[in-house]
């Protein structure tokens, strides 16, 4: 596995690996797993998960390393799908009634939009198309609860809308990578 | 061209991180509370206590 990768892709990986660590630090320090235990919980296992992707592509084969990212990689999804539900929780009750149905049919029409590309994207197996769909889908619904923390007074360097804003850009990356190995693969 | 985009994704990793040390570790929208606050703090509770005691008073 070691011979696939490459000086470039060892010191992006060590960054990553030292910026995860860090992060958790953090998170300890502040005490944020007390206030956001899923999000908390997703640092840290993604953390987890770098160290031993790491350790794996230097010590085992090609195989193991495909095996071991495939599980790693859905159990840091449904951790960020649980984030995205804490997320939502703290942000959606500041509504009033009125401006919940108007946010419930902007996101209605976003979702659609999303299911329609998705559908509509030239990609050759259908497994591409639906993780395709799920990952915009869960960068559209962060966009969406950043977007109404900052209408409900919060500007993206506050906790909560920071770290939704972020996850969208890194899920609205992820679908971007999708898009472009499904069309040259 | 595969290799590069798998690099983007990590360094898109990389800024997300970067992100939510900034926002953890940023003291933006938080606030020390001072005496004067807490005064005040007890202030409103001791006039909150008060009204319920005048009311509880109005009924009984």
């Amino acid at each position: 596995m070691k011979d696939y990768i490459s000086s470039a892709d060892l010191a992006i990986w060590i960054v990553l690996i030292a910026g995860r660590l860090f992060l958790c630090l953090s998170i300890c320090k502040k005490r944020l797993h007390q206030r956001l235990r899923w999000f908390s919980l997703y640092s840290f296992a993604a953390a987890f998960e770098s160290v031993l992707l790491l350790a794996i592509a230097y010590s085992a084969s090609y195989e193991v390393y495909y095996y071991v990212f495939y599980v790693t990689s859905h159990s840091i999804s449904v951790l960020t799908f649980l984030t995205l539900i804490e997320c939502g929780r703290r942000v959606l009750p500041g509504l009033n009634v009125p401006q919940r149905e108007k946010a419930g049919a902007l996101l209605l029409v976003a979702i659609s939009g999303v299911v329609a590309f998705a559908g509509l994207w030239p990609l050759r197996f259908i497994e591409n198309r639906i993780e395709l769909g799920s990952q915009l889908s869960v960068a559209v619904a962060f966009f969406f609860i950043a977007i109404y923390s900052r209408y409900l007074g919060l500007s993206w360097s506050r906790l909560l809308a920071g770290i939704a804003s972020s996850l969208g850009f890194l899920y609205s990356y992820k679908v971007r990578q999708k898009q472009l190995r499904g069309t040259i693969l | 061209m595969v290799l590069q985009v798998r690099q983007i994704i990590q360094i898109a990793n990389v800024v997300a991180v970067a992100a939510w040390i900034v926002v953890v570790l940023s003291p933006w929208g938080t606030r020390e509370l001072t005496e004067a606050d807490l005064l005040k703090i007890e202030a409103a509770f001791a006039r909150i206590e008060a009204s319920l005691g005048t009311e509880g008073g109005k009924t009984v």
